[in-house]
């Protein structure tokens, strides 16, 4: 008789420097609302962690409609940044998001150093975020997004400003809108960054040939979607091999295979996004699928793979 | 969930009835807050039609007709790529659907009487409000008018009239009668019922009107039945990511309460179905 060998359970743990995980996968800054739409589908004690819809000082209306549109393989929207603003988050979205058992990622954003500041405080008191991460790579608002996020200094002050406002864990969430991301990661790092989050949307516009007019109202927006995956694992790739600090990789994350690449790449954690709309099971089959793929793999630790591409 | 494709015919050049049929697809998810109970009238589900990344995102639509608790029934017109690959399927493609989705019409309390206007593909939801109306809810009356392009687009007119449902209809081409806009055949109704009453306004009271289709039809409908002094309620539409209220992509401007200012709502989540009043078209 054969003898069958039970495949010993791999350990999913990960950790984003101080930040530990149960299994590497994330719901991605506002593609999950603040959980509770997806709480109806699973439970969500089951991620590794989730981040919140970026969250400013004040609450925000958001761009006028029409706010996306569909492309081949992606969708371009301006939501620019709707959000309940912290205060309201803090009282009555947080406590929901408390009673899982999975880590709370902020996402923050701000129009000036201080705001970011000033939200980065106001989260550091409130019981059940467990990081921050710092967006400053939104290409759908005036100030603040971009505008830091594709200036080299600018960065390193935001980061720091962040840094010096919490002792939370805190994620840069950089912009691939630069011709290279590693500067700017690099900065993220000295300011005190202790993860990346790598990548936010790519600036795209799309145009209705009949109406010859820009498909959304803010004419250009963020692209997202299965068409950014292979520029995101190129940036992951580039980012993970220059700078020491650990990678949440995203960008058309819709499946395992996917999520597994990014990981090879160099990425410590992986967010789904876009994937959310389109299969809100789409993070739970992605942890089971990573799970599968060190089994057959005879892999004891999802940490094992991570930059492990064969270049 | 996935479902199993029965029936997905084309109806008229360019229109299709799809009858599709998984296990509860005509009731609310579990899990959801109306777990177990039917899919009301106006709500919608999202369609993922195709396996690849393109399309990529789920299509809304309405409930046309709820068949049982395990079969729903739609009503669309191939616009783009995506309903045109929907119209390719053949009963025993599977295809994953995600709903019932969004609000419904709303029936409050003392309406008696219901005027379902639709034009062209607006009948979709229209005709789920109907099918409620006349086998659930005998205390109310409901007169339909349906407009289209030509004949061949007035869409639903007999099944409308198989329930006993006064029906009006209105070509642009005069194909059909009576030639012109339907909402001057609603116009005229209005008016005439008001003045055989002979009791001026209060005769249109308890009346509601649901009006579904193209946006210069829901504008003209809806300073209508604010003129008459009626209450609108409309299905409206919107690009969609998510369905679920989870991505904000879907927001219109409606007001917000009586100080004239104005908020973001969402089409899939506190829609689609809004109150005509309060939308800043
Ligand atoms: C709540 C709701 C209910 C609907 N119910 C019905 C129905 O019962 N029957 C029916 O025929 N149609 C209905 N529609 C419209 C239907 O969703 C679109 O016709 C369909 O998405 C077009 O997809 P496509 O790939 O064929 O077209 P394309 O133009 O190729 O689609 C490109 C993108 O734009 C979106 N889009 C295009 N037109 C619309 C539209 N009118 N509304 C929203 N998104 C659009 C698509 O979803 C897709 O993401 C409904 C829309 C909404 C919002
Ligand atoms: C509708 C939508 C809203 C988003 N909102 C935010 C946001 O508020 N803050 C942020 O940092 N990123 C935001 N993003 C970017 C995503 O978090 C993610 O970085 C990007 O979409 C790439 O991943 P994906 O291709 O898997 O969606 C948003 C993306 C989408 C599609
Ligand atoms: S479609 Fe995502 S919030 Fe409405």
């Amino acid at each position: 008789m054969v003898k069958t060998l039970t495949p010993i359970k791999p350990s999913l743990a990960v950790k984003l420097g101080p930040l530990t995980l149960k299994n590497p996968v994330i719901t991605a800054s506002g593609t999950f609302g603040y959980g509770e739409e997806y709480s109806k589908y699973f439970d969500l004690s089951l991620l590794g962690g989730i981040t919140t819809k970026g969250l400013s000082l004040k609450p925000m209306q958001g761009n006028p409609p029409p706010r996306l549109c569909e492309t081949p393989s992606g969708m371009l929207n301006a939501i620019g940044l709707q959000n309940v603003g912290v205060d309201e988050f803090i009282e009555k979205k947080l406590p929901f998001l408390a009673g899982f058992d999975t880590k709370v990622i902020a996402n923050i954003f701000g129009n000036t150093v201080e705001e970011y500041e000033a939200v980065t405080a106001r989260l550091d008191r409130a019981k059940g975020v467990h990081a921050i991460e710092v967006n400053i790579s939104c290409p759908n608002v005036k100030n603040g997004g971009m505008a830091f996020g594709t200036d080299l200094e600018a960065t390193y002050d935001v980061i720091k400003a962040v840094r010096n406002a919490t002792s939370l864990p805190v994620i840069a969430k950089l912009s691939p809108n630069v011709t290279d991301v590693v500067p700017f990661a690099d900065r993220a790092a000295h300011a005190g960054a202790d993860a990346l989050s790598l990548i936010n949307t790519l600036l795209g516009m799309a145009i209705d040939i009949k109406s010859r007019k820009p498909k959304i109202a803010n004419i250009t927006g963020g692209l997202s979607g299965p068409a950014i995956r292979p520029v995101a694992v190129r940036i992951v790739w580039q980012v993970y091999r220059a700078v020491g600090l650990p990678i949440i990789g995203m960008g058309g994350i819709m499946d395992a295979s996917d999520a597994l690449e990014f990981m090879l790449a160099g990425a410590t954690a992986v967010a789904a996004g876009t994937a959310n709309f389109v299969n809100p099971l789409a993070p739970v089959e992605i942890i089971a699928g990573i799970e599968r793929y060190l089994i057959e793999n005879g892999i004891d630790h999802a940490r094992h793979i991570i930059g492990q591409v064969q270049a | 969930m996935i479902a199993r494709i029965r029936k997905n015919e084309e109806l008229t050049s360019g229109y299709f009835l799809v009858d599709i049929e998984a296990e509860g697809i005509g009731l609310h998810e579990a899990g959801r807050p109306a777990a177990g109970r039917p899919a009301v009238p106006g709500q919608f589900y999202m369609l993922k039609v195709g396996q690849s990344t393109d399309p990529l995102l789920r299509r809304p639509l309405s409930l046309h007709r709820k068949l049982t608790d395990d079969s729903v029934r739609f009503l669309y017109r191939q616009s783009g790529r995506g309903t045109a690959l929907l119209s390719r399927l053949i009963p025993g493609d599977e295809l994953d659907v995600l709903g019932p989705l969004g609000n419904g019409f709303p029936i409050p309390t003392g309406i008696k009487h219901a005027l379902i206007v639709g034009g062209g593909i607006g009948v979709a939801p229209l005709m789920a409000l109907a099918d409620y109306i006349s086998d659930e809810r005998q205390d109310i009356t409901a007169a339909a008018f349906i407009g289209g392009r030509s004949r061949e687009y007035v869409l639903g007119a007999d099944e409308f009239r198989r329930k006993r449902i006064e029906t009006f209809t209105a070509t642009e081409d005069g194909s059909l009668p009576r030639k012109g806009l339907i909402t001057h055949v609603l116009d005229d109704y209005i008016r005439e019922h008001m003045r055989k009453d002979a009791c001026g306004r209060s005769t249109v009271c308890g009346w509601a009107v649901y009006s579904c289709g193209p946006k210069a039809m829901l504008i003209s409908v809806a300073a209508m039945a604010k003129k008459y002094g009626i209450k609108n309620y409309t299905s409206m539409e919107s690009n969609m990511a998510c369905g679920i209220g989870a991505c904000m992509g879907c927001v219109i401007s409606v007001l917000d309460g009586g100080n004239g200012s104005s908020v973001y709502k969402k089409v899939c989540d506190d829609g689609p179905v809004f109150d005509a009043d309060d939308i800043i078209w």
